[in-house]
C-alpha cells in the first residue's frame, strides 16, 4: 500500500492505494465518483477522461499512485463550472448524448477543447474530439453543441488549469496525445503499455494504412 | 383533443430529453456504478482454445467457495433455445463449461472476491486441462464432409438449412440478362460503450432474487432465469439500471446473467460482474458474419425477373436465448428481395454452427448484410445494361401506386414512397452535377458515388415471430399510465430504455392523450416490480409497441379526468377539454391537481357514479395488421478513393428516410446519425478477425477500430413522413434502419469510384488491404475480370 494525498473536485483526500490501482478505480471504488466511466480499460475509448492538474487524462491508464498531490477533477466537480454549464445545455439542445455513457468523458473533453482553443473550424474540432469514442450519436450532436459554445470564444490564455502554453499543436497531434497521458511536471516515466495505447486516431490511421 | 400546446410537447415536438439531466452531471447509474455493502466482485475464466475436451478442473481446497466450476451450480440448467421449425437443432449452452468448450472466451470458471483485481488474481489459482480438436473457423469449414462436429450428437454443423423457391426455373433460361456475385461481410463486435454487466442480490423481505442486470428485454429475462435457476418468476425481480447502449448485445439471456444470479440466490449476498472491453471483443464477437452467392436476372432494361441466392451464416458454438441460432438466417432469406418488386425468387440459407461466440441479432439484424448483397446486384445489372444505378434501382422500387404491397416473401408493406426518397437522396447528393465533373480530384483520388434503399420492418409481431419459431413470441405490449393525487402523471411500462429516448417519447404520446404538462410526467421502464409486462427494447419497436400501449391507457386515463372533471365543473363530460395544463368547461377550468386530490383525498366531493377504477389503467397494445410497419430510406454517400493507400474518404452522406409519424424528430434523427455511424463502421472498419484455427485477433479497440470523430461524416438528413395504416398515430420504428444501408451504400461508391480500373471491392469493411487487392485483381487485364465478385 501507497499513501497518496490529492484534492479531489476541490476536497482534500488522504488513501492508501495498493500499487495497481488505477486512478479510476480509486475514484469509482473508494471515492464513489462513479460519474467516470470506464469503457475500455485500454486508454482508448476516453469514457474515462478526468480533469488532472489542468490536462485532460485517461484516468483508466493512469495509476493512483501516481497522483500524489495532483489535483483531480470529475465530472461531478464541474457542477457549478461556468463554461460545463454552457455544454450541458448545448449538448441537451442538440440531442449530443443518448445511453450517456460516453457523456462524462465527452464533456470533460469538450470543456478542454472549448477553453484551450476557442472558435475552431470543425474538422480541427473533430481532430480534437478523436480520443472520445461515442457509439449512439455519430458524433453529429456532439461536434454541433461543443461548436455552438465555442463559436466567437478566443483561447483562454494560459488558463489555470492548464499549465503548459507550449505550441504543442506544432508538435503533432500524436505527440500532444502522449504528453498528455503523463501528469505534468513531475517526469515520471511513461509505462510501455500506455506508449501503446495513447492516441486511437493515430493508431487507426496507420493501422489502415498497413493494412 | 383539444389543441393548445400540443406540438410544443406533444407527438412531433423536438423535445428536450428528460434523460439527459443525469447523465450530462455524471448521476447516472449503469451497472457498474451501484454501490452495496458486501458486494463481491466476479471474474470468468474463460477457455482459451476454440475447440477442446476439458480433461481436468483443478482449483486448491482453499478457494472452494471463491472458484466455482460447473459441477458447482447444482440445480442450474444449460441455456437451451427451442424452435418450432422443422429441422432446427438444438444447443446446449452450459452456463459454465462441461466437458467442452466450443469457443475462445467461453466462460470455464467463475471467481469471486471482494474486488475485481482480487478476483482476476484468482483466476490464476485455476488449473484446466484441454484436449485440443481442430477448431471449425468458417463457414465453408463447418459444412465440409467429415469436419469436425462441434455438437457430436447432430450428425453435421447445421443449426438449420431452409429453402425457398417461388418457381425461377424458367425465368432463368429466358432471361436476356444475369450477373452472378460473392460477397461477405465480416464478423463484428456490437460494442455498446458500457459492456454487458449484472449485479444480483437476495432481498430477504421480499424472499426475491433481485437482478440489475444490462439488459434491453428485463421481462424476458426474469423468464430466462426462472428456467435455467429453476426459480419461481414471481421470486425473481429484474430491475435493470441506466443500460449505456444495447444494439442487440443485450437483448439475450447470457452464461455470466445466469452465472452471477446463481450466486446470490445461493449465497444470499450481493455479486456482480462487469464485462470488459477484452472480453467484449473476444467473447462478444457475434454478429453480422454473412456469405452470400448470388446470381440475378434481368430484362435489357435492368428490370429484375428472378433472384437466385444462397446465403451462409457464420452462427457460432450455440444459440442465443431466446432469438435462436436461425433468426438471422431467416431474417436474411426473408428481406433479400429488399423494397423491390420481384416476381421469382430462390433463396437457401445456411446456419453453420462454428466455433466462435453464438451469433447474436446486432441492429438491422440481418438487413445490413441482405442490403449490402441487394443494393450491389442492383448496380451490376446497371453496369451490365449501361443505366445508371439510381435509374435501375428506381425501375425495380415497388411504387407508391402500389402500396400496400405483398412482396415474394410474404412481407407486407403498409405505406411510403421508396422511388421519391431514392430520387430525393440523388438529387441531394447531386448526381448529375457529378457525373458532369472530373472522375478524380486534385490528388488523383478516384471520386464515386452509390446509393443503397432498403426497408426497416420495425415492430414485427406476433405472426413474424411466431413464424420465425422463435421460443418466446410478443404479444401485446403493455402500459400503465395513473395520475397522482397532485395532478402529474405516472407511466410505467416493461421495456427499457437503452439510450433511444423513450423517457422522453412516451412522455410525449401520454401528454398527446393527457395534455399534462411534459415536465409533470414521469415514465419509469424496465422494472419487472414496477410495470407491466413487455417483451422489451428490440427490432425497432418500442415507439410503435410502448408508444401503441401508453397512448391507449393515457387515452382511458384522460376519458377518466375528463368524467371528474366534469363533474367538478358541473357540467357533461363530452364539453370538457384541455388546454393549457388544465382542463376547461367554456371559461370556466379545474386543475389537474384538482382532479387527483378529488380522487384520492377528497372523495366526498364525487357522485356515487364514479368509476371505481380510478385515474388509473392498464392497457395492451399491438398494430391492427402486425406483420411490421416498414420504414425506409435512401442513403446516398460521394466519397473518394486513393488507389495507391486503399484508404476511403467520405466526402458527403445523404439521408432521404420515412419512419411514419415521428413523435421526436431530433430523437429520429440521432437514431439515424447513430444507425449510420455503425454502418459505416460496417462498412469501413470493424472488423473481428479469428485464424484458422478460431483465435479472435482483436483484443483491443486498437485493433478492432470503432469510427470516431474523424472518420465520420457529417450527415444530411431529409424527412418523409407517410403514416402507418396500421398503427397508433401512425408511428413506424426507427432504431435501426441507419445502420443498413451504409455498407451497401459506401461500396457501391467505392465501386462506382473504382470502374474506371474495372475493380470492385464485394467484402466488407472495405478495409484499404481489400480495395488495393480488388484493384491489384483487376490489373493484369484490364478486359473484365471474370473472378469472384464482378459482374459476369
Amino acid at each position: 500500500m501507497t499513501q497518496v494525498s490529492m484534492t479531489v473536485n476541490g476536497g482534500a483526500v488522504v488513501a492508501d492505494v495498493e500499487p495497481r490501482t488505477l486512478l479510476a478505480d480509486f475514484l469509482r471504488g473508494e471515492m464513489q465518483l462513479t460519474g467516470t466511466h470506464l469503457g475500455c480499460e485500454q486508454g482508448v475509448c476516453g469514457a474515462c477522461t478526468v480533469v488532472l492538474d489542468g490536462r485532460i487524462q485517461r484516468s483508466c491508464i493512469t495509476f493512483a499512485a501516481d497522483c500524489d498531490g495532483a489535483d483531480v477533477t470529475t465530472i461531478e466537480g464541474f457542477d457549478d463550472d461556468p463554461t460545463m454549464e454552457e455544454l450541458r445545455e448545448a449538448f441537451s439542445e442538440h440531442h449530443a448524448l443518448q445511453c450517456g455513457f460516453c457523456t462524462p468523458g465527452m464533456l470533460t473533453t469538450a470543456r478542454d477543447i472549448v477553453l484551450r482553443l476557442g472558435d475552431i473550424d470543425e474538422r480541427a474540432l473533430r481532430e480534437e474530439l478523436s480520443g472520445n469514442l461515442c457509439r449512439c450519436t455519430g458524433y453529429v450532436g456532439i461536434v454541433a453543441a461543443i461548436k455552438k459554445v465555442a463559436t466567437g470564444r478566443s483561447p483562454t490564455s494560459r488558463p489555470r488549469w492548464h499549465r503548459s502554453s507550449s505550441g504543442s499543436r506544432a508538435q503533432g497531434c500524436r505527440l500532444r496525445r502522449l504528453r498528455r497521458q503523463v501528469p505534468p511536471s513531475r517526469g515520471r516515466r511513461l509505462q510501455p503499455w500506455q506508449l501503446q495505447s495513447v492516441d486511437p486516431r493515430a493508431a487507426r490511421q496507420s493501422r489502415n494504412g498497413c493494412r | 383533443m383539444s389543441g393548445d400546446g400540443a406540438v410544443a410537447e406533444g407527438i412531433g415536438a423536438r423535445a428536450r430529453r428528460k434523460e439527459d439531466a443525469r447523465h450530462l452531471r455524471g448521476r447516472g447509474r449503469f451497472v457498474g456504478d451501484i454501490h452495496m455493502p458486501g458486494l463481491r466482485e466476479v471474474a470468468f475464466l474463460r477457455s482459451p482454445m476454440a475447440h477442446a475436451k476439458i480433461l481436468s478442473k483443478t482449483r486448491s481446497p482453499d478457494h472452494a467457495l471463491d472458484i466455482f466450476f460447473s459441477e458447482d451450480l447444482v440445480g442450474v440448467a444449460p441455456i437451451v433455445t427451442r424452435s418450432s421449425i422443422p429441422g432446427y437443432k438444438v444447443s446446449q449452452y452450459p452456463v459454465l463449461a462441461t466437458d467442452k468448450v466450443r469457443f475462445v472466451g467461453e466462460p470455464v470458471a467463475m471467481c469471486v472476491a471482494r474486488n475485481r483485481a482480487i478476483a482476476e488474481d484468482l483466476i490464476e489459482q485455476v488449473e484446466v486441462g484441454y484436449d485440443e480438436l481442430p477448431a471449425i473457423a468458417s463457414c465453408a469449414g463447418g459444412r465440409r464432409e467429415n469436419s469436425e462436429l462441434l455438437h457430436p450428437e447432430w450428425g453435421d454443423n447445421l443449426f438449420l438449412e431452409t429453402f425457398f423457391d417461388s418457381g425461377v426455373d424458367q425465368i432463368i433460361a429466358s432471361a436476356p440478362i444475369s450477373v452472378e456475385l460473392e460477397m461477405s461481410c465480416a464478423r463484428q463486435t456490437m460494442h455498446p460503450m458500457e459492456g454487458k454487466g449484472v449485479l444480483a442480490w437476495w432481498d430477504d423481505r421480499a424472499d426475491q432474487l433481485v437482478v440489475h442486470t444490462s439488459t434491453q428485454v428485463p421481462h424476458l429475462i426474469r423468464a430466462g432465469l426462472a428456467e435455467c435457476l429453476g426459480i419461481a418468476q414471481a421470486q425473481i425481480r429484474v430491475a435493470p439500471p441506466d443500460v449505456g447502449g444495447g444494439f442487440g448485445y443485450k437483448c439475450l439471456l447470457q452464461p455470466e446473467e445466469v452465472a452471477v444470479a446463481w450466486l446470490a440466490a445461493t449465497f444470499k449476498k450481493p455479486f456482480r460482474w462487469t464485462e470488459d472491453r477484452r472480453e467484449h471483443l473476444v467473447a462478444g464477437a457475434n454478429a453480422r458474419q454473412h456469405e452470400y452467392h448470388i446470381k440475378a436476372y434481368a430484362d435489357a432494361q435492368g428490370r429484375l425477373l428472378a433472384l437466385d441466392a444462397e446465403v451462409s451464416v457464420d452462427t457460432g458454438a450455440y444459440s442465443v436465448w431466446p432469438f435462436t441460432a436461425c433468426l438471422e438466417a431467416a431474417q436474411a432469406g426473408g428481406n433479400l428481395p429488399g423494397p423491390y418488386h420481384l416476381a421469382a425468387y430462390r433463396c437457401r440459407t445456411y446456419s453453420v454452427a462454428t466455433n466462435k461466440p453464438p451469433f447474436a441479432p446486432y441492429r438491422g439484424v440481418a438487413r445490413p448484410g441482405v442490403c449490402f448483397a441487394m443494393e450491389q446486384v442492383i448496380d451490376a445489372i446497371a453496369q451490365k445494361v449501361g443505366r445508371e444505378a439510381w435509374e435501375v434501382r428506381r425501375d425495380n422500387l415497388v411504387p407508391a401506386s402500389a402500396m400496400p404491397y405483398t412482396n415474394i416473401t410474404n412481407k407486407h408493406y403498409d405505406s411510403g414512397d421508396y422511388p421519391e426518397a431514392l430520387v430525393a437522396a440523388k438529387n441531394m447528393i447531386g448526381l448529375e452535377a457529378f457525373r458532369a465533373g472530373p472522375r478524380r480530384d486534385d490528388k488523383g483520388r478516384y471520386l464515386g458515388i452509390g446509393f443503397a434503399s432498403f426497408t426497416e420492418q420495425s415492430a414485427h409481431g406476433t405472426k413474424v415471430f411466431a413464424s420465425w419459431g422463435l421460443p418466446l413470441v410478443p404479444g401485446f405490449d403493455q402500459a400503465h399510465v395513473k395520475l397522482t393525487p397532485d395532478g402529474a402523471l405516472e407511466v410505467a411500462a416493461g421495456i427499457h430504455t437503452i439510450g433511444q429516448g423513450l423517457e422522453t417519447t412516451l412522455a410525449q404520446i401520454a401528454h398527446e392523450q393527457t395534455r399534462v404538462p411534459l415536465k409533470h410526467i414521469r415514465v419509469t421502464l424496465g422494472d419487472t416490480a414496477m410495470t407491466p409486462f413487455s417483451t422489451g427494447a428490440y427490432a425497432s419497436r418500442g415507439i410503435v409497441m410502448s408508444g401503441g400501449a401508453v397512448s391507449r391507457a393515457a387515452e382511458v386515463v384522460a376519458g377518466r379526468i375528463k368524467s371528474i372533471a366534469a363533474h367538478l365543473l358541473q357540467v357533461e363530460p363530452a364539453a370538457v377539454g384541455f388546454a393549457e395544463g388544465r382542463i376547461f368547461a367554456a371559461n370556466a377550468s379545474v386543475s389537474y391537481e384538482d382532479v387527483g386530490r378529488a380522487w384520492y383525498l377528497r372523495p366526498d366531493q364525487l357522485p356515487e357514479t364514479v368509476n371505481t377504477a380510478g385515474l388509473e389503467a392498464t392497457e395492451g397494445y399491438k398494430p391492427d395488421v402486425d406483420t411490421g410497419v416498414f420504414s425506409y430510406a435512401t442513403h446516398a454517400v460521394r466519397l473518394a478513393v486513393d488507389a495507391e493507400t486503399g484508404l476511403v474518404e467520405i466526402l458527403d452522406y445523404a439521408i432521404v428516410e420515412d419512419c411514419g409519424r415521428m413523435v421526436n424528430p431530433m430523437i429520429v434523427e440521432g437514431q439515424t446519425y447513430g444507425g449510420a455511424a455503425q454502418g459505416i463502421g460496417t462498412a469501413l472498419f470493424e472488423e473481428s478477425p479469428y485464424d484458422d484455427n478460431a483465435q479472435p485477433l482483436a483484443s483491443t479497440l486498437l485493433d478492432y477500430i470503432l469510427p470516431g470523430p474523424t472518420e465520420l461524416p457529417s450527415f444530411r438528413i431529409d424527412h418523409r413522413e407517410t403514416l402507418s395504416p396500421y398503427s397508433a398515430h401512425g408511428i413506424k420504428g426507427v432504431g435501426e434502419g441507419g445502420a443498413i444501408a451504409p455498407p451497401a451504400a459506401i461500396v457501391n461508391a467505392i465501386n462506382d469510384a473504382l470502374s474506371p480500373l474495372n475493380a470492385a471491392v464485394r467484402q466488407v469493411p472495405a478495409s484499404p488491404r481489400r480495395i488495393r487487392d480488388a484493384i491489384r485483381r483487376a490489373r493484369p487485364s484490364q478486359a473484365v475480370a471474370p473472378e469472384a465478385g464482378v459482374a459476369r
